[in-house]
């Protein structure tokens, strides 16, 4: 997963550089459809979906390491109880 | 869990650079080097267009009218010219005007040049008049559409023309109406559009009010996109219909309408501070007007506008001018696409 990420990570560096040089490129010359052309719409599709990929991957990621702290959370709750009873004062 | 020891920061930032820079690479490759799959004409248009054009008949004299036995009866109409042919109107000798930097003459065409200014803007006006519509001719670069690149003055010398300017380079876009010499090659909209029908009339739209199929019926003989429209009921527009970047100072091409047969063609030095700053899109408008044009149109200008006159570039382009994708012509060799 982690892998995974970080390809789309780069991906979606790698695209959004490209669109603000498209961005820029367009400000001086919208005639030429840096930004509107058929190819532009192609290479915007791809971003969206690498960014997709990039937010599943991490909200799976986020929630994954937070199921596990809840359950470290509740191991360590688990533990602190079973320690406490062990710690209890012997009966008279 | 074995784990790998991290690129450095410094090497993952350069090849996301280098990566970035391959995404455009691909971008340009595809864009403007591979040419796209739709390289055929769509439609060859008629230049009368689809209704054949109706001629008033020659009113019969009333008898009645006139009592005068010795009055001939009126000798009936010539024929109507057809469309497309000015002769009626193409005036004969040489060009006669004393501010001329250059003038041409023969049979069917009529070109006289003058350079004007402004208090920072150097421009050029080519008067034209052709005697057929056939002689205003548009021409791309290595004869077929798509074809590639090149300096107007290559493309004006292959194709030996008297006067040529560069055109709206079609090619750098994937939109706009392109029609030339009686063909349709793209249909679809990209800003304003200009149309020069098979009657000699020009007519600049609005992106907006634009209809290719009533364009087609009617006999579009050339068609360019670029704009913006520079006169609206022969006034400068309130708006115009392109970005910023574009209306600020700036070399230009423009083609003017005065009556069929009668055009002009305007190139604009500029970006040299020293000599000329170019013109603004209001500054041209308002130059076309006061030229006279009932219609005017804006083409692609920048670097790559430059006009040509018997094989001379005509005043100073930007750096010497940029390849671009076609250019309109009058004289020299008929138009091979």
């Amino acid at each position: 997963m982690r892998t995974f990420r970080n390809i789309f990570s780069h991906l979606s560096i790698i695209f959004s550089g490209m669109f603000i040089t498209l961005t820029i490129l367009n400000q001086y010359n919208p005639g030429m459809g840096f930004l509107t052309s058929t190819l532009s719409m192609v290479f915007i599709f791809l971003f969206c979906l690498s960014v997709i990929a990039l937010a599943v991957s991490t909200i799976l990621d986020n929630r994954r390491h937070a199921k596990h702290m809840h359950q470290r959370a509740e191991e360590a709750a688990r533990w602190k109880k079973i320690s406490n009873n062990n710690q209890k004062p012997p009966q008279r | 869990m074995h784990h790998k020891k991290p690129l450095p920061g410094i090497l993952v930032f350069l090849l996301d650079l280098l990566g970035i820079g391959a995404a455009l690479g691909i971008y340009a490759l595809f864009m403007f080097v591979i040419p796209s799959g739709e390289s055929q004409p769509l439609k060859n248009i008629s230049l009368h267009g689809e209704t054949p054009a109706i001629t008033q008949p020659a009113e019969t004299p009333d008898p009645a009218a006139s009592n005068d036995p010795a009055q001939t009866p009126a000798p009936a109409a010539t024929p109507a010219a057809a469309p497309g042919d000015f002769s009626a109107t193409f005036p004969s000798g040489e060009p006669d005007d004393e501010n001329a930097i250059g003038t041409y003459a023969d049979e069917n065409l009529r070109v006289s040049i003058s350079e004007r200014h402004t208090d920072d803007a150097v421009y050029f006006v080519a008067d034209v008049w052709v005697r057929n519509i056939l002689g205003f001719k548009t021409a791309f670069v290595g004869d077929k559409y798509k074809g590639g690149y090149e300096l107007p003055s290559d493309t004006a010398a292959k194709h030996s023309a008297i006067l040529a300017l560069s055109g709206d380079c079609y090619r750098a876009r994937n939109d706009g109406i392109v029609i030339r010499n009686g063909v349709l090659y793209r249909d679809t909209l990209s800003g304003d559009v200009c149309i020069l029908y098979g009657d000699g009339t020009m007519e600049s739209y609005y992106e907006s009010e634009f209809d290719l199929d009533a364009a087609v019926a009617r006999g579009a003989y050339q068609g360019w996109s670029f704009g913006p429209k520079l006169i609206d009921n022969g006034q400068v527009p309130a708006s115009f219909n392109t970005s910023d970047a574009i209306m600020g100072h700036n070399p230009r091409a423009a083609i003017g309408y005065f009556a069929p047969g009668h055009y002009c063609l305007v190139y604009v030095d500029g970006r040299q501070a020293d000599y000329s700053r170019g013109l603004t899109i209001q500054e041209l408008s308002q130059v076309m007007i006061e030229l006279g044009c009932v219609d005017a149109y804006n083409l692609d200008g920048g670097q790559s506008s430059m006009m040509i006159f018997q094989g001379q570039v005509i005043g100073q382009p930007y750096k010497g001018g940029r390849e671009i994708s076609d250019i309109l012509y009058f004289g020299g060799d008929e138009p091979k696409a």
